[in-house]
């Protein structure tokens, strides 16, 4: 175990982090007059274990872009593969079993079920992959150590503060550890204070599990932590 | 996600809106309840309405009198009537030995006097030199000789109790004792535990008017309605017996209007093996040279009626319960509008489609579930309410009343397992679109 200010860290088993490449990505919403375009053409590397922000207006398709990485929908246009495996043609079910066993999604409003409490909230992830019961309460008491909210493991979301619930939420993410963690303004609703934390939480948990971090980012404090910085504007990447 | 988490996934999801699921489930409560309610008092009715044109005896009950049959007896349920003839015990072993034949049950009719007692009084103690004693006005009657310990016989009890078996001492009265004495047939009790006296008559000497008289006296233990025969006076057959051996060692009394009975049996009562045999046993004793009645083609005509009254009892219930149905569907259809956001999420985090769908049947499954079965009891509740609201209504005009007690079981397995089924089909459309939403705009944050 790993303990850095307060929060402990489960020793990972291997670096887990997952390589990134597109390829000439496009991606469409609507069709015909109706149809818009966000995403044109991108080519792009991100390493395995790397840290990396996207910037950009909105509109610029960050978000779209976030969701093919995050197999939420499939690629239309181009190449996408991750880890060297090609989203490409994959759908429904494949997409889901991608989904849970190589993402781990933060969402800007948190994204926690109401109705369960903070463990329930994390043990869900794990339900969907079939752990015991067991193992998936101990599981899940472990994750919400690690980012220290394990005394409000019983609590609802709504009794939580917003910096608390998002790190239910991380806990939620890494506790499949995931090889490709994605965040969507992970402070967007949060206080100073909280973002700082909520940030130092999330670059060590990429520096501890080695797992590949992607976060989509309007504020520029949150994209300068990061290792690189990607722009985009309308639908393409500046630099 | 296993069926456990789908099932504390769903229970959560209902108990945050509980006045949402609620008015669900109370919605598939009623409709359930009202299908229920309505089909079981449809069933029963039959039973009932059907059993009532037997009068008490099974629907299956066959009147035989003691007189030839006309070409006409086949076509009616009337006995059509033709010259007397005697019904013996030979014949009445011919009948029983019929193809299709339950059980026989024999009727002896006897001509008396009866003599009630006055009005709000007992029958005085004869003293010796007051023949009349202030009595009622006899009047003449037939007392009917039956079998009680039989079950097929077609007398309905409407109140008190039937006579002791072969007692010579108590009787029970038709409403034809009402007329007679005119009191009202809507307070039965009032002639319950009062004596009657009953005159068996003995013509001594036909010429010149002579005739005495067996006199018994009886108590009146009950008060029926009967199809068993002519006669407004009901004792065991020991007591007729008796009366009519009095009256056999008399002369014949025909100018006097007096007649010795022709026939030792005023009837026979013949059940068929079922009620779709009746048609077989009635030409069976037709052939034998008896007419009959039964109310064979009355009741074909009634089960025609009473089947429509059950399609229409039935629709109304399919109708309120298809109702209530579209209230899961639409009540599912705002729970996907309000878990977009986290039926994204769970997406997001790896769910499939299956998962989604899982979740939100269970749900159904639990509000159908839980609404059928409450419906149940709704509906056996109705059902007993409408059983006490029929039988005081049946009882004030003189008819018997009728078992509603309970709801067919399989009535009941229908209304809960219907409620279920349809539920599931209410929830399909709305799961099906909750799972198939794509994972991106569900997670409209994003």
């Amino acid at each position: 175990m790993t303990q850095v200010g307060g929060v402990r860290f489960a020793d990972p088993p291997a670096p887990l982090g997952v390589s990134v490449r597109a390829r000439s990505l496009g991606h469409s919403y609507g069709r015909g007059a109706h149809g818009v375009r966000v995403l044109r053409g991108i080519d792009l590397d991100i390493a395995a274990g790397s840290h990396v922000a996207l910037q950009g207006p909105s509109g610029a398709g960050k978000s779209t872009l976030l969701s093919l990485l995050g197999g939420l929908e499939p690629p239309q246009d181009g190449e996408l593969s991750v880890g060297g495996h090609s989203l490409r043609g994959l759908h429904g079910r494949a997409l889901a079993t991608y989904r849970r066993l190589v993402v781990g999604f933060v969402f800007q409003h948190f994204g926690l079920v109401d109705v369960l409490s903070a463990r329930e909230n994390v043990m869900l992830a794990l339900s969907l992959s079939g752990v015991p019961l067991a193992e998936r309460r101990r599981r899940a008491d472990e994750a919400l150590e690690s980012v220290g909210v394990g005394h409000r493991a019983a609590h609802r979301p709504g009794q939580l503060s917003g910096g608390e619930r998002q790190r239910v939420a991380i806990a939620r993410a890494i506790v499949k550890q995931p090889r490709l963690l994605l965040a969507d303004e992970p402070t967007g609703n949060l206080d100073d204070e909280s973002a700082v934390r909520v940030l130092d939480l999330l670059d060590l948990l990429r520096q501890h599990h080695g797992c590949t971090l992607v976060v989509v980012t309007h504020n520029a404090m949150v994209a300068e932590r990061a290792g690189r910085q990607l722009h985009l504007s309308e639908g393409t990447v500046l630099a | 996600m296993s069926w456990r988490d789908g099932i504390a996934l769903a229970l959560r999801s209902i108990l945050r809106r509980p006045a949402r699921t609620v008015l669900t489930v109370l919605g598939i409560a009623l409709g359930s309840g009202l299908l229920v309610a309505l089909v079981a008092i449809a069933q029963v009715a039959d039973t009932q309405v059907i059993g009532q044109l037997g009068k008490g005896g099974p629907t299956s009950a066959i009147t035989v009198v003691p007189a030839s049959a006309t070409a006409a007896q086949l076509g009616s349920d009337s006995a059509q009537q033709g010259q007397s003839n005697p019904i013996t015990p030979e014949v009445v072993t011919a009948i029983s030995r019929a193809a299709d034949v339950a059980s026989v049950a024999t009727v002896i009719s006897q001509s008396v006097f009866v003599v009630p007692p006055p009005r709000g009084g007992a029958i005085p103690t004869f003293a010796g030199n007051d023949p009349d004693r202030g009595l009622s006005r006899p009047f003449p009657d037939n007392l009917l000789g039956v079998d009680f310990s039989s079950g097929d016989l077609p007398i309905t009890l409407l109140a008190g109790r039937l006579p002791s078996l072969r007692s010579t001492s108590e009787v029970v009265v038709t409403a034809g004792y009402f007329d007679h004495l005119r009191l009202d047939i809507k307070h039965p009790g009032t002639v319950l535990g009062t004596q009657i006296e009953l005159g068996a008559p003995q013509v001594v000497d036909a010429g010149r008017g002579s005739v005495r008289s067996r006199w018994t006296r009886a108590v009146i233990t009950g008060v029926v309605a009967q199809n068993a025969g002519g006669g407004n006076i009901l004792g065991s057959q020991e007591l007729a017996s008796a009366d009519r051996a009095w009256q056999i060692n008399g002369s014949d009394g025909s100018s006097i209007g007096l007649p010795l009975p022709a026939s030792p049996y005023a009837g026979i009562i013949v059940v068929a093996d079922s009620l779709d045999h009746v048609h077989q046993v009635r030409a069976e004793i037709t052939t034998l040279g008896f007419a009959n009645s039964a109310p064979e083609h009355l009741v074909a005509s009634v089960q025609r009626y009473l089947h429509v009254v059950d399609i229409v009892l039935g629709s109304i219930g399919t109708i309120a319960l298809v109702i209530a149905t579209l209230g899961i569907a639409n009540s599912l259809l705002a729970a996907v509008r309000e878990r977009r956001r986290e039926i994204g999420i769970l997406k997001a985090i790896g769910a499939r489609d299956a998962d989604i769908l899982r979740w939100f049947l269970v749900e159904a499954l639990f509000c159908g579930g839980l609404g059928g079965i409450l419906g149940t009891l709704f509906g056996l509740a109705a059902v007993t309410i409408t059983a006490q609201i029929v039988n005081t209504y049946l009882v004030e005009q003189g008819l018997g009343s009728v078992s509603l007690g309970g709801v067919p079981i399989l009535t009941a397995i229908v209304g809960v397992g219907g409620s279920v089924l349809l539920s599931l089909l209410a929830a399909a459309w709305p799961a099906l679109r909750a799972a198939r939403l794509p994972a991106r705009e569900a997670v409209g944050a994003l």
